[in-house]
């Protein structure tokens, strides 16, 4: 708590030496947008929403549309909670139509209020219902029975540290309940020392803009109620904050905001204790060039409405470049009471962004003092509405740079009598000054460009003019480097001068000639429309692999039996040797071997058709097993009959 | 040429002459293998190597059951006694057929 009491005197004294000026009003076009949010709450079914468009619409002046369906709803709705917040939404806002024929069955909620102040235990009694409470009964023109009770209760009730909300809400409680609320004075600074800064131009509480309206407007009526003219508590820095707060948050979009924005404004525009100003510029940034040299200035209070007193305002000091260039002179009266005119005709006003810092003096005697209405900082732009391109040259010159260009002068506005031709191994030269037309100075443009655009296809080629430092522009352009650029695309090409600042006031767009230019036809790429680009790509499907082609059936086949053909070679010479296949031993180990044998041969045959690796190891190891036992026998049978 | 053609006869009656019936019968099983696999590297050279897979599984059967028959020429060649004499011919052709059965299942797996 301490150091935001720090921050908020620290700043304080921060904004004592910047200054602080409101430069923006609730203009009728503003008013208009909060209107139209406010009519969307009328049509809503939300009691609240119901009551922030009907008393933000009275705020502004304006009749409620069809009041007779809007208390009929009233009357529909009211009966639905006996909340107290919600039933003091649908008095007050039949309160505030007052044209209601009918009558709202509130009495018991009337009769709870009552039972609400005479508690003993007020632990479980909220602020906010006893606001809502109390209200309600004023809305019937009816008194809490005990004033001194009541406020003994929110004495009680009241603690340091209380929500902003509840603070807000016994504020406005004690100050309907008239001068001895007063002991609630000191909580004020209290308050004040939780308020948000931002970017030292904006007050606020957490919560946002109805909380920080529902403090502020509070604060007011609280010292109206309790008669603290003397030592208001929010200092006037910090009331012009609060009101850049409550303009920034304009735009807002719920008939609560648009109300609270309105109740606010409204009791900062009209109060006993000051008068915030907004001045602001008639045009935006003062919108001033050579012609137009008069900077208007309009004074209002932040409804928009005029002040009541005319004023006297000067000029403090007036910079550009940080260069003081005009003081004390005087805004002239206007016509119109709330806009007053400095003539900015000093002969050396050249373009540029000026600083102004300004002075409104009220020269009839007043009620409330003013509040922003010294030391008014001003942006201020005066632009050139024209200014003069001189010593324009065009013109080709071959690469190689033996030959100096020959160069074309134009005039600005003018343009090329015959077609300019180049190809890819020339270049193009462009030189051009611009001047201010009043100081004939030479100009840097923010800026400046050279446009080729191709008068068959309207593609374009833009290229910077770059600046030198005499600030002469020059353009050289090597065609056969910057071809890719133009698409390589040979064709008639117009050319145009584009030159752009902030400072001036429209900008300058001059074609200035035809070129033909010629690049090597073989590096053309097929153009792709701008269209066609942001078009959808062509779907990509996945394709498998496309096997490669295979011989043709009959070769296939003969390879097959000229593999095949060796194995009755084999035989045919077996035959010739003679086996003795008359010396097989016919018993079980023998049988048994070329079995085994033979059908680990068909297992292998499965295994490359239809097995997979697992089931043939397992048939394997079985097979294999049976055919190493008969082999042993088998051949150890041999062995033994040959070595008999 | 008459030298090179009487140099072959004499070698051919050699070999039937003197060569066991059993070797010759090894010997034409070499002759079978390798006229396989020559007919399969022909159908490479002429057809292409497509499926590469098909073709070096039954490419490399060839080669390796030339080299397996050709151990078991070695060992079973009574010739050779000396450096086998703790191998019997019948244990040369168990190890033969054990071979044999590796080297396809192998084969087989590698054919696709």
């Amino acid at each position: 708590m301490k150091s935001v009491f720090l921050f908020t005197v620290l700043t304080s004294y921060l904004c004592l030496s910047t200054s602080i000026s409101v430069d923006t009003y609730l203009t009728a076009r503003d008013k208009e947008q909060l209107k139209s949010v406010l009519l969307t709450g009328l049509v809503s079914e939300n009691l609240s929403d119901i009551f922030y468009a009907v008393a933000g619409l009275q705020q502004i002046d304006q009749k409620v549309p069809d009041a007779q369906a809007i208390c009929n709803k009233l009357v529909k709705l009211v009966g639905k909670s006996k909340a107290f917040d919600s039933v003091y939404f649908s008095t007050s806002a039949w309160k505030v139509i007052s044209t209601c024929s009918g009558k709202l069955a509130v009495d018991e909620s009337v009769q709870d209020v009552y039972t609400m102040l005479e508690k003993k235990d007020i632990r479980d009694v909220h602020m906010a219902d006893l606001y809502f409470g109390v209200n309600i009964l004023s809305n019937f023109n009816l008194k809490p029975k005990d004033i001194t009770k009541l406020i003994n209760i929110i004495k009680r009730k009241m603690k340091p540290d209380d929500t902003i909300t509840d603070f807000g809400y016994s504020i406005h409680l004690l100050a309907s309940l008239g001068p001895e609320g007063r002991f609630a004075f000191n909580r004020l600074s209290d308050a004040i020392m939780q308020v948000d800064e931002v970017d030292r131009k904006y007050l606020q509480f957490e919560g946002g803009l109805s909380i920080t309206a529902l403090v502020l407007t509070g604060i007011y009526k609280f010292c109206d109620a309790v008669q603290c003219n003397t030592s208001f508590p929010i200092q006037n820095d910090q009331v012009l904050m609060f009101s850049n707060y409550l303009l920034s948050r304009k735009s807002v979009q719920t008939p609560k905001g648009a109300y609270y924005l309105l109740n606010a404004l409204k009791t900062l525009s009209n109060n006993q204790y000051h008068l915030p100003i907004a001045a602001t510029l008639v045009k935006p940034m003062g919108d001033l060039d050579d012609t137009q040299k008069t900077l208007s200035v309009k004074f209002t209070n932040l409804l928009g409405e005029p002040l009541p007193t005319s004023l006297s305002v000067g000029v403090e000091s007036a910079m550009l470049n940080n260069k003081v260039v005009m003081s004390k002179n005087k805004f002239k009266t206007t016509a119109d009471k709330t806009v007053y005119e400095l003539d900015f005709n000093e002969p050396d006003l050249s373009t540029g962004l000026y600083s102004l810092v300004i002075n409104a003096i009220p020269l009839e005697k007043i009620k409330v003092p003013l509040l922003g209405n010294t030391a008014i900082p001003l942006e201020v732009k005066v632009s050139a509405s024209s200014v003069n391109i001189v010593n324009f040259k065009v013109g080709t010159t071959d690469n190689d740079q033996q030959t100096s260009p020959s160069l074309q002068t134009l005039k600005y506005g003018e343009k090329l009598s015959t077609q300019l031709k180049a190809d890819h191994m020339q270049r193009i030269v462009v030189r051009f000054t611009i001047k201010d037309n009043q100081n004939k100075k030479n100009l840097q443009m923010h800026q400046s460009f050279i446009r080729f655009t191709n008068s068959k296809t309207g593609s374009q080629s833009v290229f910077v003019a770059e600046l030198d430092s005499q600030n002469n522009y020059k353009l050289d352009m090597d065609l056969g480097v910057k071809s890719p650029l133009f698409k390589h695309a040979s064709n008639v090409y117009s050319m145009d001068l584009i030159i752009g600042d902030s400072l001036l006031k429209k900008p300058i767009v001059w074609n200035f000639g035809d070129i033909k230019l010629k690049f090597l036809e073989n590096e053309s790429v097929p153009s792709e429309s701008f269209a066609e680009y942001y078009l959808p790509k062509k779907l990509i499907s996945h394709t498998f692999r496309e096997p490669e082609p295979r011989p043709p059936h009959g070769v296939s086949l003969l390879f097959t039996i000229l593999s095949l053909a060796p194995l009755l070679v084999l035989f045919i010479l077996w035959a010739r040797l003679g086996v003795n296949i008359k010396n097989f031993p016919f018993n079980l180990s023998a049988i048994g071997f070329h079995g085994a044998l033979a059908s680990i041969f068909i297992l292998f045959g499965m295994f490359w058709v239809y097995l997979d690796m697992f089931m043939t190891l397992k048939y394997l190891l079985v097979l294999g097993i049976s055919a190493f036992l008969f082999g042993n026998r088998l051949l150890s049978y041999i062995a033994r009959r040959r070595s008999k | 040429m008459a030298k090179i053609v009487a140099i072959v006869s004499k070698f051919y009656d050699d070999y039937v002459k003197t060569t066991s019936k059993k070797l010759k019968i090894i010997d034409a099983y070499l002759l079978y293998i390798m006229l396989t696999g020559i007919v399969q590297f022909t159908y490479c050279c002429l057809v292409g190597t497509f499926p590469f897979n098909s073709f070096l599984s039954g490419f490399i059967s060839s080669v390796s059951c030339f080299v397996l028959g050709v151990c078991l020429r070695l060992q079973a060649n009574p010739q050779n006694k000396a450096q086998f004499s703790d191998i019997s011919p019948e244990r040369g052709f168990a190890d033969f057929i054990f071979a044999h059965i590796v080297l396809h299942l192998t084969i087989i797996n590698f054919i696709g």
